[in-house]
């Protein structure tokens, strides 16, 4: 370089640029970037690496090279590993490295590719090895998939030379395809023994970057980092992924980045193979997975083990893995492991993150969809009925039926309630189903009765792995049916590791009843399809069930399931108002007091005796105590949480309701009506988009449901007084499906109604036939409608002539029941608009003593708006509006749409205060 | 506010930066440690698994392919980096030191807080480009007053350590003469980039515990033929056997030019760019 002093600017003498400041030559230092020459991968021209002739390379991974090379002094063609620049060069890693592979090199086994010499040249840690022709296992696979029964081959004989190692000491913790070498007769050739930790930093998670190659065979626990406490089980685990790789072609575990591939290893369970691959044996897909457990003590407890395992199969002689467990599955191991732990929930917050959803802070809202499958779940499946004769059918759903109930008796268990399960009739897709309903197992089986034997197969699947638990076969006598059903169950119970009590033991072990005959008549009356009460045929199915039930307890009585059963059928009857009479009432109350005598402590006498008091009595503070009660020995009953989620909602606690109506939906995922319950509750409180969205699961349930479709349109007019959509949806009904329209006449109505479509009003009514229309407690008969129709149209003759009839009608419903308040208020409003002021006045205001809010938060605020009509169509704007601001602080059906389209309150339109209140329920701009 | 303490050695800070991402998102930390070490000067090659460099994960943020708090950290990097040659553009345009100072302050904050990523369109150049473009606009948009409000109200962005200021400045007064504004800020980009390199360089050396080793071979690298001591002598000095010597500094000029490439590769999107950028930087240096 040539220095010129002070005036002239310095130059470098290759190039001649300036140089900078601090006498560099920018220029040649960016050359530097692009000289070829300065590589020294082929270690200067005549590819010589000290005593080794360098001849081709073979491979190249992250840290090392590795060539075909002729050892000079001996003359013969060896693999020599090249590592790489770096740390090598530092004594304490020399010494390790030296160390390790002098460890390894003493191992002598002949499926241990031999190392011959350890040493360093030109700074850089070499070792040579034994050069096997053949190549490497994962060239192999790549040019070909071969047959399982070779992979099991190769993997045992990989698995035995793994455990020799492990005898001596040495763990691999780097088995990959790319470490195992085939010679020219296939046979495999295990190499790099040991020399992975070398190739680690010390274990912070910080420097896994520094970790060989990918990560895709590395066991969790080396995944994480923590490699100090690896034992034989990490190589066990990376033999496991090989392994699977073998079978399917693909390694278990790969992301798009290893950051990606590592989270896979921590959090997520390996695909079962043979969902890859559906010829892969059952057995070997055990034995992979088994391999693949994250906590390393459910793995093979060692290499020999494995290869054992593999042997016998290929001898065909039977295995000994267990099948993966109910506890084999992430959450139990990371709580053992807190650092990892850490790091998954830190990953999984951080995917929640991105993922977000936004949560209304102020109450409830049920789950969007299923959650996820919690430990010792099941679902019991309808039996196949095998038999011939038809007659026989219902054995199959009765005895499914009774290990159901036994089973939901186990509060250690989650199990699923009927309705739900009863849809799967017929299919097997266990996988699909363990998803749907959210269960960890199911149980399966058939049944075939010839003559007076049962043939009743049974199986215990696990969802998640498709595999079988346990499985058994029973051949008994008719009249041992009872203690099979409490087999199965307790086996059930056992299997899924369940804790149970004496009292749930007991339970189990109780037959239903002691003839055969009662339990017949009590099976079919539980096939009926009883939860669609508020359907067509609901009345008459009821009615069914009752006579069966009544046929069942007369054949035995002391069957107690069957008066329980019979006592919640009569209270049905009464609520949903086929036969409101006091003497319908008095039959529940008998069938409940026979099941009381049997068992008074029993959950299922306090149950009955909970829908009782709602139905019958609206006692909802008594109610609620005896759900207390029931629930401690009915933990899986989603009826129980039903009631409990009406009887809050009724008492306008609003957010325990949401509460227990989710609790009996995730019991029971499937159950129309239960959604049904959450849609309306949502509705009460005005929650209208939750209300849709409830209504749209239904629909993913049952797509064609045409009333939903209507409640969800209808939940438009309510909220934002827009009655299109229901208008277009009652169109389409009407064009392409007007044998369904009966099931949404109300809609029809209402949507008449809002347009003051007088025709369009009474076709719809047409529709409704000869039920009456409104809520719970308030109800309009059809000739009242007329009226109102009537009304509506300013036809004053003819609403007079209707409604006279109303009124005839209604006294009688009115005079059967005098502590209606609903058919009371009904008959002021009759009143009203047949000008009988005082008259009408006078029972509305009974009608809200009768039936305060204070008692019944729901119907009591109908009583409260029907008196606000009343008031409303008497010239009373005060006490309408004084009643209306009263109800729209209630959860009521008073909503912005009603209010504005219903020509209910026309009388009141203009008035000041009226639409003030309009406004209030308006929606909110968000 | 993200803090970059501005040290000398700031190859090897870097890594430890990201401990601020520690505590908000631990993943981060996966990502960008490796990614950072792998691209240091290690000798390593060909990564499959690392497939993000910092420009990389820039680009891959705005097409939603990637994280954008990744792409945050990245750029948020790459501006440490790349801080003086800014300084010296914002100086050439006649801004006074201090200013000067200021602005590339709050470039910098405007650049991460308006997630500039989003706007980021490979086909219209690497880093470098997109840097200088962005600062046209930035200085040609807002006006004097607000700018300096805009810095955040005395948070310091990038803290600068006042031999970092110096350098910067010096930088700026020999290359002042340069005759466009573009080229002052490639030449400065050249001074950065090289620099970072030899940084990295020495601390992976540091690491080894071969810091001595670098600091006498390091001449070999920056300097030409005639100032050096001959192998021989040095050799003696050293107490080691001549090839070994030779060796040595093969593998040291060896590793500079890893170095050097994966920074470029850092501000580039494809391996084949690296050798295209640092033609162009050769251009613009030799003028040719």
């Amino acid at each position: 370089m040539a220095m010129s002093v002070a005036s002239t600017v310095a130059t470098c003498s290759v190039c001649g640029e300036p140089l900078n400041a601090k006498g560099e030559c920018l220029a040649c230092l960016l050359r530097t970037g692009l000289d070829k020459s300065v590589i020294e991968t082929k270690l200067d021209a005549s590819s010589v690496f000290g005593d080794y002739e360098l001849l081709e390379e073979i491979g190249r991974g992250g840290q090392a090279t590795v060539y075909r090379a002729r050892q000079k002094s001996l003359n013969r063609i060896v693999a020599l590993k090249v590592i790489g620049l770096g740390h090598w060069e530092s004594t304490p890693h020399v010494k390790r490295f030296r160390h390790e592979a002098e460890a390894a090199a003493r191992l002598e086994h002949s499926q241990i590719v031999p190392i011959y010499e350890i040493g360093e040249s030109d700074g850089s840690c070499y070792f040579s090895m034994k050069f096997v022709e053949g190549g490497q296992l994962a060239e192999v696979l790549k040019r070909e998939l071969m047959s399982t029964r070779r992979a099991a081959e190769l993997l045992a004989k990989v698995a035995r030379t793994v455990h020799f190692a492990h005898q001596h000491g040495i763990l691999h913790r780097d088995i990959k395809p790319g470490n195992i070498l085939l010679d020219r007769q296939g046979e495999p050739h295990l190499t790099d023994f040991g020399l992975a930790r070398l190739l680690e930093q010390e274990s912070t998670i910080t420097h896994s970057s520094d970790v060989l190659g990918t990560p895709s065979y590395m066991s969790p626990e080396q995944a994480a980092g923590r490699t100090k406490e690896l034992t034989g089980a990490a190589d066990v685990y990376s033999l496991g992924a090989v392994f699977y790789q073998l079978l399917t072609g693909e390694p278990p575990f790969a992301g798009e980045t290893t950051y990606e591939t590592i989270r896979l290893v921590l959090e997520s369970e390996p695909r079962n193979p043979r969902v890859r691959n559906p010829k892969i044996d059952r057995e070997l897909s055990t034995i992979c997975l088994k391999c693949l457990e994250k906590d390393p003590k459910r793995r093979y407890p060692s290499a020999l083990a494995l290869a054992e395992d593999l042997e016998h199969w290929l001898k065909h002689e039977p295995i000994r893995a267990r099948r993966p467990g109910p506890f084999g599955r992430g959450k139990k191991w990371v709580r053992r492991n807190p650092s990892i732990a850490i790091m998954a929930a830190l990953l999984l917050a951080l995917a929640a993150l991105l993922g977000v959803m936004i949560w209304k802070g102020e109450s409830e809202r049920l789950p969007a969809s299923n959650s996820a499958v919690r430990e010792k779940s099941i679902a019991i499946l309808p039996f196949e009925n095998l038999s011939n004769d038809r007659e026989d059918a219902s054995y199959a759903d009765g005895i499914q039926d009774d290990i159901l109930t036994k089973l939901a008796k186990v509060a250690d268990l989650k199990v699923i309630s009927r309705t739900s399960v009863m849809q799967y009739r017929d299919q097997h897709n266990t996988r699909d189903i363990g998803t749907a309903l959210g269960v960890s197992h199911v149980l399966e089986g058939s049944v075939r009765k010839t003559g007076a034997w049962l043939h009743i197969n049974a199986q215990l699947i696990d969802t998640r792995t498709d595999s079988h638990v346990w499985a058994e076969e029973y051949d008994r006598d008719l009249k041992d049916i009872f203690a099979v059903q409490s087999e199965i169950a307790q086996k059930v119970a056992d299997r899924l590791h369940a804790k149970i009590s004496p009292g749930e033991r007991q339970a189990i072990e109780r037959p239903p009843t002691a003839d055969l005959t009662a339990f017949d008549l009590y099976s079919r009356a539980k096939n009926l399809p009883l939860m669609t009460a508020l359907s067509s045929h609901g009345k008459a199915n009821l009615l069914r069930a009752a006579d069966l039930f009544t046929q069942a307890v007369a054949q035995d009585p002391t069957f107690f399931q069957a008066y329980c059963q019979l006592g919640w059928i009569h209270d049905e009857l009464y609520w949903a108002g086929y036969d409101r009479t006091p003497q319908r009432l008095a039959l529940a109350e008998a069938a409940i007091q026979a099941a009381f005598r049997l068992r008074p402590d029993s959950g299922e006498v306090r149950l009955a005796r909970a829908w009782n008091l709602f139905c019958g009595y609206r006692d909802y503070d008594g109610a609620l105590a005896e759900l207390e009660t029931a629930r401690q020995t009915l933990p899986n009953d989603a009826g129980l949480y039903r009631l409990k989620g009406a009887v809050e909602r009724h008492q306008g606690k609003g957010a325990d309701a949401l509460r227990d109506l989710e609790r009996a939906i995730a019991l029971d995922p499937r159950n129309v009506l239960l959604l049904q319950e959450a849609a309306l509750t949502y509705y009460d409180f005005r929650r209208y988009a939750d209300e849709q969205a409830i209504l749209d699961r239904i629909l993913a349930i049952e797509p064609n449901d045409t009333e939903t479709k209507a409640l969800r349109a209808d939940a438009e007019r309510d909220w934002k007084a827009d009655a299109r959509p229901l208008h277009q949806l009652i169109e389409e009904v009407r064009a392409k499906n007007p044998d369904v329209i009966q099931s949404v006449a109300a809609g029809w109505l209402e949507c008449a109604l809002a347009e003051r479509d007088a025709a369009a009003a009474t076709n719809a009514l047409t529709a409704v036939g000869e039920n009456s229309l409104g809520d719970e407690a308030v109800k309009y008969s059809p000739r009242f409608i007329e009226g109102l129709i009537a009304r509506m149209t300013k036809d004053d003759a003819k609403a007079r002539t209707a409604f006279t009839v109303a009124r005839t009608e209604q006294e009688k419903l009115v005079a059967a029941d005098p502590q209606d308040a609903g058919a009371l208020c009904v008959l002021g409003l009759i009143d009203a608009s047949l000008g009988r002021k005082e008259e009408a006045l006078r029972e509305g205001r009974r009608a809200v003593e009768l039936l305060p809010v204070e008692r019944d938060a729901v119907n009591g605020g109908e009583i409260v708006v029907c008196l606000a009509n009343i008031a409303a169509w008497v010239g009373d704007k005060d006490l309408a509006c004084q009643q209306l601001a009263v109800a729209s602080g209630l959860p009521s059906d008073l909503s912005y749409g009603e209010l504005k389209l219903s020509p209910f309150w026309d009388p009141l339109r203009g008035d000041p205060c009226f639409e003030k209140i309009v406004a209030s329920l308006a929606p909110k701009l968000n | 506010m993200i803090v970059f303490p501005l040290q000398g050695d700031s190859g090897a800070r870097a890594a430890e930066n990201f401990n601020f991402f520690a505590a908000c998102f631990s993943s981060a930390v996966l990502i960008q440690t490796p990614t950072v070490k792998a691209l240091t000067g290690n000798g390593c090659r060909q990564r499959d698994f690392f497939p993000l460099t910092h420009w990389s994960a820039i680009i891959a943020a705005g097409r939603s392919q990637a994280e954008p708090e990744i792409a945050q950290a990245a750029l948020a990097e790459l501006c440490q980096t790349y801080w003086s040659p800014l300084y010296s553009f914002v100086r050439s345009r006649g801004y006074s030191v201090h200013d000067a100072q200021d602005l590339t302050q709050s470039f910098f904050a405007f650049l991460i807080e308006h997630k500039i990523y989003k706007r980021v369109d490979p086909q219209k150049g690497r880093f470098r480009a997109f840097l200088l473009a962005y600062m046209k606009n930035f200085l040609a948009e807002a006006s004097d007053r607000e700018r300096r409000l805009k810095r955040g109200g005395g948070q310091n962005l990038l803290p600068l350590h006042e031999e970092q200021i110096k350098e910067a400045e010096s930088l700026f007064q020999t290359h002042g003469g340069a005759t466009n504004e573009d080229q002052l800020f490639d030449r400065s980009w050249a001074e950065a980039l090289v620099a970072v390199g030899l940084e990295r360089l020495a601390a992976d050396y540091k690491r080894e515990s071969k810091e001595e080793l670098f600091n006498e071979l390091r001449i070999f690298l920056t300097s030409s033929a005639e100032l050096l001591p001959t192998y021989a002598e040095l050799a003696v000095r050293l107490r080691m056997v001549e090839s070994t010597l030779r060796s040595h500094v093969t593998r040291l000029r060896a590793r500079y030019r890893e170095v050097l490439r994966a920074e470029v590769r850092r501000t580039v999107d494809t391996e084949a760019e690296v050798d295209e950028e640092l033609h162009e930087l050769l251009r613009v240096l030799t003028g040719s």
